[in-house]
């Protein structure tokens, strides 16, 4: 019923001679929060990587709204600017301000005016409640406002879809639910998300879909209800019982 | 003796310096107008062919992308192989007479562009590892935004790589202050040119060049400390508290 805004086929990827991603099918629908868990080196962050194009993949196909992105003559850049990107180490940029963060690609990419622009990143960063610090340098921030501050910065894109790849774990605990509060107002106001996460209890409350992966594989996916309470396949259980026991 | 000897010399020096303020001071000029020049130049040489080749050659890029990077890295290759390979003194005799029938440039010219290229070579390789210190995390957060490579480099990556490499290219400075000697085989008109015709005139070598020796001293200990205020200033934060006086009211609404 929903548009389909990403579709992946046989998507592949291996650095040296580990193969990350064997033969991944996945698609992203309009509105749909999708969060992707698995342990470490199952090619989550890898998988989200490659759907902005931070890694190439090897061979498959990424069609955004029946185009693949993979194609020679598509423009990569223009696609980036429909597909933000929070990344767990905020990445933002040291040489500027948390308003001009917020700026520069509305400025230089966007061709928004600066008026515009100012207004736009002063209005992301209210709701992501760091207005006050509009004319901080970024280095002075402490975690938890980095990655809001970033947040805010993939907001001013107005992008279609909005990547995670892990925005908590480089946080101390006491930062990560302001962040996690961030994106849940995010996913209500129906935001379409794609998020690898190890917060399960997040995952379990914010997700439309969840998706698990396995060694390169999507070993299941489905709605939070199903995965969470009623996971079908072995390595599943195996994981959310490891995960529940190391909660403990 | 020794003591009477040593007075001798410095009252000797100073006489000299003060007969020949005019001759000293216009050497000074001309010393600090190639070692200030040189460097901003080669600050920009730097900027320009650091950056090329610091852009690194990506798996998605067409045949003659690929190729026109290749050819790029391999011109500047050459450029800093040469130009830090060789003394600065050869260089500006081969270029001087070289290039002088073609170009018909006075000294002083030939010696700008001269300590400009030579200095663009070092610059290259300090800029080069300036960016590379850059984390790899700025340039994906910048890409992420739909950034061009060359956006990237000119807002994101320069703007740090300088501030990261800023020492390496003050000492640069400080450097040329001295190298810029060197360009007296050219018939430059610098400071250790305008000693050597004083003491020829004097007929003391001694005390001239240590009336030039203090000079140098004073001129790089200057330079020393207005490069320690810069670099200070740079690593100062932009602004320090955030207050409700830096929301904009109209947009914050």
């Amino acid at each position: 019923m929903s548009e389909k805004i990403l579709d992946i086929r046989h998507l592949k990827k291996h650095f040296g001679s580990l193969e990350v991603l064997k033969d991944i099918d996945f698609h992203c629908d309009a509105g749909e929060v999708i969060t992707i868990i698995g342990s470490s080196g199952s090619g989550k962050s890898t998988l989200l990587r490659c759907i902005n194009l931070l890694e190439l993949p090897d061979s498959g196909e990424i069609y955004y709204h029946d185009k693949n992105i993979l194609d020679q003559s598509m423009n990569v850049n223009e696609y980036r600017t429909h597909v933000g990107m929070v990344f767990q180490s905020f990445n933002l940029f040291n040489n500027k301000t948390v308003l001009e963060n917020c700026m520069i690609g509305q400025v230089k990419v966007l061709k928004r005016n600066k008026e515009d622009a100012k207004n736009i990143a002063m209005k992301n960063l209210q709701k992501v409640g760091m207005d006050a610090f509009a004319n901080s340098s970024s280095t002075q921030l402490s975690g938890g406002q980095k990655q809001r501050v970033a947040i805010a910065r993939a907001l001013c894109m107005n992008p279609e879809i909005l990547l995670f790849d892990e925005p908590t774990s480089a946080l101390d605990p006491e930062m990560v639910s302001d962040v996690l509060d961030v994106m849940k107002q995010l996913a209500q106001e129906g935001l379409t998300m794609i998020i690898v996460t190890h917060e399960m209890a997040f995952a379990q409350d914010i997700s439309t879909r969840v998706v698990f992966m396995d060694k390169g594989v999507i070993a299941e996916q489905g709605s939070a209800h199903d995965i969470f309470e009623n996971p079908q396949q072995e390595r599943t259980k195996e994981f959310l019982k490891r995960y529940r026991l190391q909660k403990r | 003796m020794a003591m009477a000897d040593m007075s001798s010399t410095l009252s000797s020096a100073w006489y000299i310096f003060e007969s020949n303020r005019a001759i000293f001071w216009y050497g000074v000029k001309t010393t600090l107008y190639l070692a200030l020049l040189g460097t901003l130049l080669g600050l920009c040489i730097g900027l320009i062919f650091g950056g090329i080749r610091a852009i690194e050659i990506e798996v998605n890029d067409n045949a003659f992308v690929k190729g026109l990077k290749r050819v790029l890295h391999a011109i500047v290759s050459l450029y800093v192989w040469f130009f830090r390979g060789t003394p600065m003194m050869v260089q500006a005799m081969f270029f001087y007479y070289g290039l002088r029938p073609i170009l018909g440039w006075t000294a002083s010219i030939a010696g700008v562009v001269i300590i400009s290229v030579n200095t663009g070579a070092y610059m290259c390789e300090i800029i080069r590892s300036g960016i590379q210190s850059v984390d790899k995390g700025q340039i994906e957060g910048a890409r992420s935004l739909g950034m061009t490579n060359i956006q990237t480099m000119i807002y994101i990556v320069l703007p740090q790589a300088i501030r990261n490499s800023f020492p390496s290219i003050g000492n640069e400075f400080i450097v040329n202050i001295k190298d810029s000697s060197m360009l007296n085989v050219i018939g430059v008109v610098e400071l250790f040119f305008q000693t050597t015709s004083v003491a020829g005139t004097m007929g003391l070598f001694t005390e001239t060049f240590l009336v030039t020796c203090v000079i140098y001293l004073l001129l790089t200990s200057l330079a020393t400390l207005i490069l320690t205020y810069i670099e200070k200033k740079m690593n100062m934060p932009k602004t320090s508290y955030p207050s409700s006086q830096s929301v904009p009211t109209k947009a914050g609404k």
